[in-house]
């Protein structure tokens, strides 16, 4: 049993009994990021403390101008999507979808953003993720083979909300961090560091260390 | 937490998946691209379920897992009440 587009089957010479063109589209995973802090106290065993942010905790007074930015950019936001799916999807359904997405973030105000902190040997990591993004990517058979591996395109920071919430998220790890009930036991920042992130970084600078490394990023 | 050990150790900052991939057969109306119906058959076939991650049509806020215990549990439940 197959289930992928019409012309993908097609170009693999594989029959093809039921058409469902959005099979493989509307891919969507979170960004992921770890920051890294030095401890004066050593932490034995698991004991992950884990909290969620929405688009008001994260964005503050800027979320105001961020809700107009991205209500204005829905239509494009769509307009690339569909374009990237070489017109597989359809405008006005994106447009519904991402209605949805933006509706859950700046309406509901559902979390955006989490902070999962793992104390350790003299260190605290701070993993984190930006829970809702909007880039779709895709995942579609590169053979009729199954035994080759499908090619898997997750399409990060696609669309610049993402890249903002990451952000966004990143600087929220940097307040954690430095807060005062954590700052007892909290003695530095190792990564990204203040060196290559400094106090009053600018988003560009931010945007570099969150996107370091990054294979799968939209380019 | 393994992997958060791995990036504690070597102190990288960057971005990497975090292999929660969804939404590529999302449960959804067929008009808007949806792939399986409410019971998680896939459209246009008659016995043919999609139960993973990849019948959620919109990132969840949080971990899948539970997520997608409670679509399995949903899908039993289906094959159940279809066959006895």
């Amino acid at each position: 049993m197959w289930l992928t587009r019409y012309s993908i089957l097609e170009q693999h010479g594989i029959d093809v009994k039921v058409d469902l063109p959005f099979v493989g589209e509307n891919l969507q995973d979170q960004t992921t990021g770890a920051g890294a802090y030095s401890s004066n106290t050593n932490f034995s065993g698991t004991a992950d403390y884990v909290g969620y942010f929405n688009v008001a905790d994260i964005f503050g007074n800027g979320t105001y101008d961020l809700n107009c930015t991205v209500r204005d950019s829905l239509l494009q936001y769509a307009t690339s999507v569909v374009e990237a799916s070489g017109g597989i999807i359809d405008q006005k359904v994106m447009e519904k979808l991402f209605m949805i997405h933006y509706d859950l973030i700046f309406k509901d105000q559902i979390p955006i953003s989490e902070i999962l902190i793992s104390p350790g040997e003299d260190q605290m990591a701070f993993s984190f993720w930006g829970l809702l993004p909007f880039s779709r990517g895709s995942v579609h058979i590169q053979s009729n083979d199954s035994t080759i591996p499908a090619a898997i395109n997750p399409n990060y920071f696609q669309l610049d909300y993402d890249l903002k919430q990451q952000i966004g998220t990143a600087k929220a790890v940097r307040k954690l961090a430095g807060s005062e009930a954590l700052c007892d036991i909290v003695t530095g920042e190792l990564s990204p560091g203040l060196q290559s992130v400094p106090l009053n970084a600018s988003d560009e600078v931010w945007a570099k260390a969150v996107k370091e490394g990054c294979e799968y990023c939209a380019i | 937490m393994r992997y958060i050990v791995i990036l504690t150790t070597t102190n990288t900052f960057a971005d990497r998946s975090n292999y929660h991939y969804i939404a590529t057969a999302a449960m959804m109306a067929q008009d808007l691209g949806g792939v399986v119906n409410t019971d998680l058959l896939v459209y246009g076939v008659d016995n043919v379920r999609v139960v993973d991650a990849s019948v959620i049509p919109f990132q969840v806020c949080g971990h899948l897992t539970a997520t997608i215990y409670a679509i399995a549990e949903k899908a039993a439940d289906a094959i159940k009440s279809r066959y006895y």
